[in-house]
């Protein structure tokens, strides 16, 4: 006999994530387990049928194969498999008929009898062509096409309140994230012992003390080798506890009623992979080891460089390199630093790039005048390298923050409509360029109105963070993720078709739905609606965003919350 | 701290379905404890005497559903038992019924969905 424990913690057998998850994920394992062994009951019922097709009057046999059958038509069923049970239940009544009825068995009823246990084993041969269907579909089709393919971060989440627990777990998962639940200290200890997670979350207050959560994380940092995020939810205000949270390792402090999107937000910020993209320098001086020296130097430190010793060729290596910031000699054969500047400004792309001089030129007059053409800064050699570091970085960070500020929007730090804009007629020409596929997707919340004029402005502000987080962290990072309008988003899927997009956007609408926001008023709901159309059954950037701007009208006037694909023929029809 | 989950006892003599249900019913939140037949059932029963609900298969060896209800009953009158059938049988249910089964379940491919609320609705109504 099996004897479950009486786990203290809903969830912690839980090896996958929350229990809801996992249950199905449970289930589908004991259903393949059924189906896997459904094979070898089934011999055994044809083995029991052919002893008594020797001996028909073994009346213990016969009753075997009864109560085999009966069994077979009790869970069949169960697992989905309603026809299996079904003539599993005739060849059953017929046996029933024989052994208790006293019928006599007769030629004719041996051979029904025959017949239905043949008709039992055709209805298996069905459920398994099926299955082996299910699964080449499966196979074939990645098992997370587009948007699931990111790794899900790993969360602990610990708190003592069982309906809390469940509560901000299926609300984390939303935002992509893999959430492992404990509602008692010990389970949490004895899980970090096997697991890390990428961040944890943690109630301060337990039946074992006020401050318990912090002194457990605490006990945990100090045995992990790594720093493990963390973030204390409670319901302390007071300093004390801010205190002990921080000197226990947390990063940060959330007071209880959470608001999600802050919690998302902090978790976002702490399991950040922080591989940022190197600096990319172009260093034009026509001495050939100096350059490299400077080059060395500053790869060094981790940024990218390119060496063009030829003025006269530096408009080439611009477009190709596309750098960020410009290291110039000062004096070189040919062409002057300052005059290159100009040629360099004079091009719209590049007004705004910084260039840093290198040269020996010690006269603040000569080198105000380069200034004055565009310079940044004037370095002097011989400069040390730490200088060389540090006046570049700090002018390289400063530039991408500005860069950031003109094409994202301050919101939601999405791409802004104009550099979306940008980016669809890029992803059409790469795709056109390569034969190759493209969707996009224009997603507008629905009623998002009536959010703003029930639960006011900030509420209706939160929403739409909480959206472009969730398009953040549930699409690939190739996929360009655009705040379009107030409420409109605007998405290119890369090398995805129609089908595949609207997948990925209905599984994002699906847990869009799901986000329960909090407001002063109460909390609420919301849902939004998505057009789609791809390349090539479109052509060019105007047709997609008219196109898909048709297809998300078409839901938003058929009930909303839906996602809507524009095809083609349906365009041609239009006109 | 979390309130102690309610004990279900699970008597199937198919593997498959006891898991099943098992499943299903530690994730509405119950402690389940499951047994193979009658006899092992009621030794389960017996041996845990706060088990909030017996949901017990008909056909199994040794010792079937309704004889397990009949030797429950002696030792406890109150307790909600249900009754998993392989078919609907009038007949069955009736017995079922006077042997004091709350309710007479068939096994069919709404179980999965339905066991959770059913459970619910039968813990609900008897506390």
């Amino acid at each position: 006999m099996k004897q479950k424990e009486l786990s203290p913690d809903v969830f912690s057998k839980d090896e996958n994530g929350t229990a809801r998850i996992s249950s199905r994920e449970k289930l589908h394992l004991v259903r393949e387990k059924y189906l896997r062994n459904l094979p070898q009951y089934l011999g055994r019922i044809e083995n029991l049928w052919g002893r008594l097709l020797e001996e028909r009057t073994n009346r213990d046999e016969m009753r075997s194969l009864h109560g085999m059958l009966h069994t077979l038509a009790g869970s069949a069923p169960s697992f989905g498999l309603t026809e299996v049970g079904e003539a599993a239940r005739r060849a059953e009544t017929l046996l029933w008929d024989l052994l208790e009825n006293s019928l006599d068995f007769t030629q004719g009823r041996w051979e029904l009898v025959a017949a239905s246990l043949d008709d039992l084993q055709g209805t298996f041969g069905d459920v398994q062509e099926e299955e082996r269907a299910r699964i080449r579909f499966e196979e074939s089709t990645p098992a997370c096409p587009l948007g699931l393919e990111r790794d899900r971060k790993l969360i602990f989440l610990v708190d003592d309140d069982i309906d809390l627990l469940q509560n901000l777990a299926v609300q984390i998962e939303c935002f992509g994230y893999h959430v492992r639940c404990f509602s008692t200290l010990a389970a949490v200890l004895n899980e970090v012992s096997r697991e890390l997670p990428a961040a944890i979350v943690m109630d301060l207050m337990f039946p074992e003390g006020g401050v318990a959560g912090a002194e457990i994380i605490a006990d945990i940092q100090r045995t992990t080798a790594k720093h493990i995020p963390v973030v204390f939810i409670s319901q302390r205000h007071d300093f004390t506890a801010r205190l002990e949270s921080v000197r226990a390792g947390g990063d940060a402090y959330l007071t209880k009623p959470l608001h999600i999107s802050r919690l998302i937000e902090k978790l976002d910020l702490l399991t950040e992979d922080r591989e940022a993209d190197p600096y990319r320098i172009l260093i034009i001086d026509d001495d050939p080891e100096l350059s490299q020296f400077y080059a060395l130097t500053l790869q060094e430190n981790g940024m990218l460089t390119r060496v063009v010793n030829d003025p006269m060729k530096v408009v080439e290596h611009l477009v190709e390199f596309n750098p960020e910031l410009i290291l110039m000699d000062m004096y070189m054969e040919g062409c002057y630093g300052d005059e290159l500047a100009m040629i360099i400004r004079q091009m719209e792309a590049y007004v705004s790039i910084p260039i840093v001089y290198l040269s020996a030129e010690t006269r603040k007059e000569r080198q105000f005048r380069a200034m004055r053409i565009g310079a940044d800064d004037f370095l002097t050699k011989p400069i040390k390298p730490e200088h060389l570091i540090s006046s570049v970085t700090i002018r390289a960070e400063r530039m991408r923050i500005i860069r950031s500020f003109m094409e994202r929007d301050s919101l939601t730090g999405l791409l802004n409509h104009t550099k979306t804009k940008e980016q669809l007629d890029l992803a059409v020409l790469r795709a056109r360029r390569s034969g190759g596929v493209m969707s996009f997707a224009m997603v507008d919340i629905d009623a998002f109105k009536a959010v703003n004029d029930t639960y006011g402005h900030l509420a209706g502000d939160r929403v739409i963070v909480i959206l472009s987080r969730l398009l953040q962290q549930r699409l690939r990072k190739t996929d360009v993720v655009g705040r379009y309008g107030g409420e409109e988003f605007a998405v290119i899927l890369m090398d995805s078709t129609a089908e595949q997009a609207s997948k990925v956007m209905d599984e994002i609408r699906c847990s869009f739905e799901q986000v329960r926001h909090e407001s002063d008023l109460g909390d609420f709901y919301v849902t939004f609606s998505c057009g789609i159309a791809s390349f090539p059954d479109f052509h060019d950037p105007v047709t997609l965003c008219r196109e898909a701007d048709k297809a998300l009208y078409e839901v938003k006037n058929n009930g909303r919350n839906r996602v809507r694909i524009r095809s083609p023929r349906k365009a041609c029809k239009a006109y | 701290m979390a309130e102690e989950k309610p004990l279900i006892l699970v008597v199937d003599d198919d593997p498959f379905v006891a898991e099943m249900l098992e499943i299903l019913l530690e994730e509405e939140g119950y402690a389940v404890t499951s047994a193979e037949n009658g006899r092992e059932g009621l030794a389960a029963f017996l041996g845990n005497p706060g088990t909030a609900l017996v949901l017990s298969d008909m056909n199994m060896p040794g010792m079937n559903g309704l004889e397990l209800i009949r030797e429950i009953r002696k030792v406890n009158g109150a307790v909600p038992f249900l009754l998993l059938t392989a078919r609907d049988d009038e007949s069955c249910a009736r017995q079922a019924r006077e042997c004091g089964v709350q309710r007479c379940l068939v096994k069919d491919e709404n179980l999965m969905d339905e066991i959770g609320g059913i459970v619910g609705q039968v813990l609900h109504g008897a506390t």
